[in-house]
């Protein structure tokens, strides 16, 4: 339904720490069914080249939530 | 975008988003880094806590949305002391079974094999080989070059192509205002 209220905009979350954490964690265990230590180690030793490239992507995006990633700054 | 400060560059980069993403769907934009993090930091930002959120009118379609940004201190005095660079995006139109039919991807460490943006169409649209010749292609790994897509412009292609109902009557205004905006301040 169509509606002329301009009350449409999304609001805003902020994510706390343990928050951004969390998230970070079960979206890892979701894909790969692995703890993110063990991601981030595998990310950073170049071993996941056989993920599937959407879920590498995303999880890469994600990183900023655990750590600053200094390859991309 | 500008911003006399680091939160009002960031106000003014993040509002065209919750506007132009609610003409389609309703829910929040999460927001997140690491607090230890060294300024300038890399956030993150994502829709429902990167889940896949059904647009309007049409459950048994869904949209992912991640982005990271940074804000930078360009030096210039006034408003435009600060401004937000996107650093990657994936914009990802799914199916009820997650099953992803477009995704949109820009990643400059070339993540998934390319640093430049690029689109992928899923495997429910394509065949999965096909044969040219003697080559065989597999088109859903294919990067399709796009140049720097806007949210707008997905949001736009989920109305007027895929027949998602808008939310607001005055959809095709704000998106372009949105996007003119965006693409006035956008690095490249």
């Amino acid at each position: 339904v169509q509606t002329d209220v301009h009350h449409t905009n999304l609001e805003i979350v902020e994510l706390s720490r343990n928050e951004g954490h969390q998230l970070f964690d079960e979206r890892v265990q979701e894909l790969l069914g692995i703890g993110s230590d063990e991601f981030l180690r595998r990310w950073d030793a170049g071993e996941l080249d056989d993920l599937e490239e959407s879920a590498l992507i995303e999880l890469s995006l994600m990183i900023p939530l655990v750590r600053q990633d200094d390859s991309k700054a | 975008l500008p911003g006399r400060t680091p939160n009002e560059a960031v106000e003014s980069y993040t509002s065209p988003i919750q506007e132009s993403l609610g003409c389609i769907l309703q829910g929040r934009l999460t927001r997140g880094s690491d607090p230890a993090s060294p300024e300038p930091a890399i956030h993150f930002l994502s829709l429902n806590f990167n889940q896949p959120t059904p647009l309007n009118g049409f459950p048994e379609l869904f949209l992912r949305f991640l982005q990271n940004y940074q804000v930078i201190d360009t030096g210039e005095p006034g408003r435009r002391r600060y401004k937000v660079v996107t650093l990657g995006y994936q914009y990802s139109l799914e199916t009820t079974d997650r099953r992803e039919l477009l995704i949109y991807q820009w990643d400059p460490r070339g993540t998934g094999g390319t640093t430049r943006p690029h689109l992928h169409v899923g495997r429910r649209l394509l065949q999965e080989r096909i044969v040219v010749g003697e080559r065989r292609y597999e088109l859903p790994k294919f990067h399709i070059p796009t140049g720097r897509v806007a949210i707008e412009d997905v949001v736009r292609f989920a109305i007027t192509e895929m027949d998602v109902t808008p939310r607001r009557t005055d959809w095709e205004t704000v998106l372009d205002r949105n996007q003119t905006n965006f693409e006035q301040w956008k690095s490249w």
